[in-house]
C-alpha cells in the first residue's frame, strides 16, 4: 500500500513536469504544510517559512522532470531541496541588521518526515466518516471506557464495540494508504 | 464477531485503545498468550493509538497567497508555453519558419548544460545546466566523486559575477559521493561569468575559505 501511494506521487510529479497545473496543486496541497512548519521550526520566522515553501513547491514543479525514482521518494527529493533552501534563506537573512543563528537540530529531513507524517495521518483521519471518527475520539483521545461511550451515544455496548474494531480497521487501511509509516 | 478461533475478535481493538473493563482486559490478554490469529490482529493494531496522537493537532498551515502564487506561475508557464507552440506551428505552416516570428514569442529558454571536472587534487565531475526565467538563473548541479567532508565542512556553490563579486547560492547535500541541487541566483545569466565549488570548512561560515572543487565558465545566453 505504501508503494502505491509512492507510484501516486511519482505520478503527480510526472503530470507535474507535463504542465498540468493540478498536479502542481496537488503536490503544493500535499506538501506545503510541512514545509512551512520545518520553515518555522529552522528558520523562526512566518515571512521566511513562507518564502520557504514557495522557492521549493516552485523549484519542485519546475524541475519535476529532473526527479529519478530510482534515488528515492519523492518526499525525500522535496525535503533535500527544502534543506538547501532553507540553509540560503537563512544565509540571506544573516546579511541583514538582525541576525539569529541557524541552531543546529536534528536533522532537517527527520523533522521534514514527521512534520509529513503527522499531515498524512490528519489526512487519514479526516477519510472516516464521522461515526467512526467520533468513537476512536471517545476512546482514545477521551480515554472513555465502551460502556461509557454507550451510555454518552445512547447506542447499544454491542454497537459501540463493533463500530470501534471498524473504526481503528478503518484507520490502519487508511494510513497504509496514504503510506503513513509506522 | 468470532474469528476462526473462537474468540470476539472485536474486543481486540477495545483492548488496543484502553476501553475494556478489567475483566475483560484479562480475558483477551488470556486469549492472546495462547491464540496466534488473536495475537497477530492485536499486533496489527497497537500502533494505532500513537498515530492517532500524531495527528490531533492541527498542522502549521502556510498562508494561501503562496499556493495562489505557485500555482499563478504554473499556469503563466504553462499558457507561454502553448502560445509558443501554438504559434510557431503556425509560422512553420506560414512557412515562415523561425527568426522573426520566433524572437517576437520569447520561446522557453533553453538550458546549457556543461561538463565540469575536478581542479586537482579533487576528483569531482558532472555537469552544471543553466537556464534562465528572465528574473534569475537557474543552475542544476550533478556532481560524482565528491568526498565525504569532516564536519562542520560542507561543498558550497558559487557563482562569479561580472563585476567582481562572489555569490554563494546554496550548500550541496552529498549522498554516496554525488550531489544534485537545484539553485537559483537573482538576476539573468549575463550577470555571472563563473561557476565555483568550493569545500569549505565551516558550513556556519558565511566567508569563502575553501579549496576550490570544480570551476566551470558560465555560457552565454
Amino acid at each position: 500500500m505504501a508503494g502505491s501511494a509512492a507510484t501516486d506521487q511519482a505520478s503527480l510529479l510526472a503530470r507535474a513536469a507535463g504542465g498540468d497545473e493540478h498536479a502542481v496543486a496537488s503536490l503544493y496541497d500535499r506538501f506545503a504544510g510541512p514545509l512551512y512548519g520545518f520553515g518555522l521550526q529552522r528558520l523562526g520566522d512566518p515571512e521566511l517559512a513562507e518564502q520557504l515553501v514557495q522557492d521549493v513547491m516552485t523549484r519542485v514543479w519546475r524541475h519535476a522532470g529532473r526527479y529519478d525514482p530510482s534515488r528515492g521518494s519523492v518526499a525525500t527529493w522535496v525535503f533535500a531541496i527544502a534543506r538547501t533552501t532553507a540553509v540560503d534563506l537563512h544565509r540571506r537573512r544573516q546579511r541583514l541588521p538582525r541576525t539569529t543563528e541557524l541552531e543546529d537540530t536534528p536533522s532537517p529531513v527527520d523533522e521534514l518526515e514527521d512534520l509529513l507524517r503527522a499531515e498524512l495521518v490528519r489526512a487519514a483521519l479526516d477519510r472516516l466518516s464521522p461515526e467512526h471518527r467520533e468513537v476512536l475520539e471517545l476512546a482514545h483521545m477521551r480515554g472513555l471506557r465502551q460502556v461509557d461511550i454507550a451510555r454518552r451515544l445512547q447506542l447499544p455496548l454491542g454497537t459501540v464495540k463493533s463500530r470501534t474494531y471498524y473504526a481503528l480497521h478503518a484507520f490502519r487501511l487508511a494510513c497504509q494508504e496514504l503510506g503513513v509509516q509506522r | 464477531m468470532t474469528t476462526v478461533c473462537g474468540h470476539d475478535r472485536e474486543l481486540i481493538a477495545g483492548l488496543v485503545l484502553d476501553g475494556l473493563d478489567d475483566v475483560q482486559a484479562v480475558t483477551v490478554r488470556t486469549w492472546l498468550a495462547s491464540c496466534t490469529t488473536c495475537r497477530e490482529e492485536h499486533a496489527e493494531l497497537v500502533p494505532l493509538p500513537a498515530l492517532i496522537d500524531l495527528g490531533r493537532e492541527p498542522g502549521p498551515r502556510a498562508p494561501e497567497r503562496v499556493r495562489d502564487r505557485v500555482l499563478a506561475d504554473a499556469v503563466r508557464r504553462r499558457t507561454r508555453r502553448r502560445w509558443s507552440t501554438a504559434l510557431v506551428a503556425a509560422a512553420l505552416l506560414a512557412g515562415l519558419v523561425g527568426v522573426g516570428i520566433g524572437r517576437q514569442l520569447a520561446p522557453e529558454p533553453p538550458e546549457v548544460a556543461i561538463a565540469v571536472s575536478g581542479v586537482e587534487p579533487f576528483e569531482a565531475s558532472g555537469t552544471v545546466a543553466f537556464r534562465t526565467d528572465q528574473e534569475s538563473t537557474l543552475v542544476s548541479v550533478t556532481l560524482d566523486g565528491l568526498d565525504e567532508l569532516p564536519e562542520p565542512g560542507v561543498y558550497e556553490a558559487w557563482l562569479y559575477r561580472a563585476d567582481g563579486r562572489i555569490v554563494s547560492i546554496g550548500q550541496l547535500d552529498v549522498i554516496d559521493g554525488r550531489a544534485e541541487a537545484l539553485l537559483t541566483a537573482e538576476g539573468p545569466p549575463g550577470t555571472y561569468v563563473g561557476f565555483w565549488v568550493t569545500a569549505e570548512p565551516d558550513h556556519r561560515d558565511p566567508a569563502h575559505d575553501g579549496p576550490t572543487v570544480v570551476r566551470a565558465t558560465v555560457p552565454h545566453f
